[in-house]
């Protein structure tokens, strides 16, 4: 096509015309590393939240004749060593302590036994496009209990064209004392796609339906009062690679 | 596979930064704002730069992902954005008085054309790699092209006819 076009000199006239002052990559990258802190306070907070929230529920059903003086209910919960409830579903050789409410326990260094608290939250560290790597964190407050093992799985789905998500692929590993941290590799689809990094017993589901906020669907579609130490959303991230229309 | 080294992200941020603003300028009619998803699609790149980088096109991703977050912050927020305009600090200096002309020549065309002649005349794709890219056919690009070029040369002769007759 040889014949002038006047409109390319305007445009090129546009391009040196637009002065911009990027803000950088170290904004990026300062970017990333506020987002990724939040997430894990939210998703902390969001844990302990629901954990007490159940320890509440708990202590609410509790048979009459394990009923205490009130007077004994105006301190600290301490954890017993019965399987509770809520422990029974998780599976393992881990018990846990019944979910009470109170204030966390001070760090379990030094303690013994299965039910060392009530609280933990499972740490994201360096995720990448195709690695996540889960910790507990030994010298923070919520260390692995002796003997203690915690399930950890990736899940990715992808999108169906009504925004409905579709079990694509899902890894799972255990942490204990001598798997700490654990690195999962998970695939991801060719378009568009939602990765979840959950810890606890929830079910992996074959599909997810519809949402627009890919962490309430997670929370939405794994959780249930089976919340507990070290249960709940680790990490999930939503991302659309632009397919032509129409594919998922 | 070879894996990314650190440095071509930064690379990539310093070649692109400023086309890819350019683009969705272009796009918005709005500087700070084109600035603000460029620099957002650009942190979602770095959070999977390693499996973005080996993509054919990483460009093309990026500026998908500006481009979509453009459109979606225009629908949410299209009633508020005098306001918001009004109260923010501005980073950038807006280009002069004729090229601002041509971009609201521009946000007066129809939203795939206005795509289209940004993906024609700055980011210099070809018809067939901005067909691929907008999920239509290449003679739908060429048609949507050839009615733009008419529109836009309209536009700019009436104002120049305009700015002529005012001096």
């Amino acid at each position: 096509m040889a014949e002038h076009d006047p409109l390319a000199a305007e445009f090129a006239a546009l391009r040196t015309a637009v002065l911009v002052r990027p803000p950088g990559v170290r904004a990026a990258q300062a970017t990333i590393r506020r987002r990724r802190h939040r997430t894990a306070v939210v998703m902390t907070s969001v844990v302990a939240f629901a954990v007490a929230a159940v320890g509440a529920a708990v202590a609410q059903v509790r048979p009459p004749h394990q009923e205490a003086p009130a007077t004994q209910h105006t301190g600290t919960a301490q954890p017993t060593g019965s399987a509770s409830e809520l422990s029974s579903l998780v599976p393992g050789p881990t018990t846990r302590a019944p979910h009470q409410p109170g204030p966390p326990p001070p760090p379990a260094a030094g303690t013994t036994g299965p039910s060392c608290k009530q609280y933990g939250a499972v740490l994201l560290d360096n995720p990448t496009s195709s690695t996540v790597t889960v910790r507990a964190d030994q010298s923070g407050l919520y260390p692995l209990c002796p003997g203690e093992r915690v399930r950890v799985f990736v899940a990715v789905y992808s999108y169906d064209t009504k925004d409905a998500q579709h079990l694509f692929f899902s890894q799972t590993v255990y942490l204990d004392a001598g798997h700490n941290p654990v690195t999962l590799t998970y695939q991801v689809p060719a378009c568009r796609d939602a990765v979840y990094v959950m810890s606890g017993n929830q079910t992996i589901r074959q599909s997810l339906p519809a949402s627009a906020d890919p962490i309430q669907t997670g929370i939405a579609a794994y959780s249930s009062s089976q919340w507990g130490p070290y249960n709940g959303v680790v990490w999930s991230e939503d991302q659309n690679r632009g397919c032509p229309t129409g594919t998922p | 596979m070879d894996s990314p080294r650190p440095d071509d992200f930064s690379e990539f941020y310093a070649a692109h930064f400023h086309s890819l603003t350019v683009q969705l300028f272009a796009h918005t009619g709005d500087l700070n704002e084109a600035q603000d998803v460029v620099q957002e699609a650009f942190c979602r790149a770095l959070a999977r730069w390693s499996r973005i980088v080996t993509y054919d096109d990483p460009v093309a991703w990026v500026r998908r992902v500006a481009w979509n977050l453009a459109t979606s912050r225009w629908r949410r927020v299209r009633t508020a954005v005098a306001f918001a305009k009004r109260q923010r600090e501005e980073q950038v200096a807006e280009p002069s008085p004729d090229r601002v002309v041509l971009v609201a020549a521009l946000a007066r065309l129809p939203e795939r054309q206005r795509q289209a002649v940004v993906l024609h005349y700055l980011a210099d794709l070809p018809l067939a790699a901005i067909a691929l890219e907008l999920g239509v056919a290449e003679g739908t690009v060429k048609s949507w092209l050839h009615r733009a070029r008419t529109a836009l040369a309209d536009q700019l002769v009436e104002v120049n006819a305009e700015g002529g007759s005012d001096g």
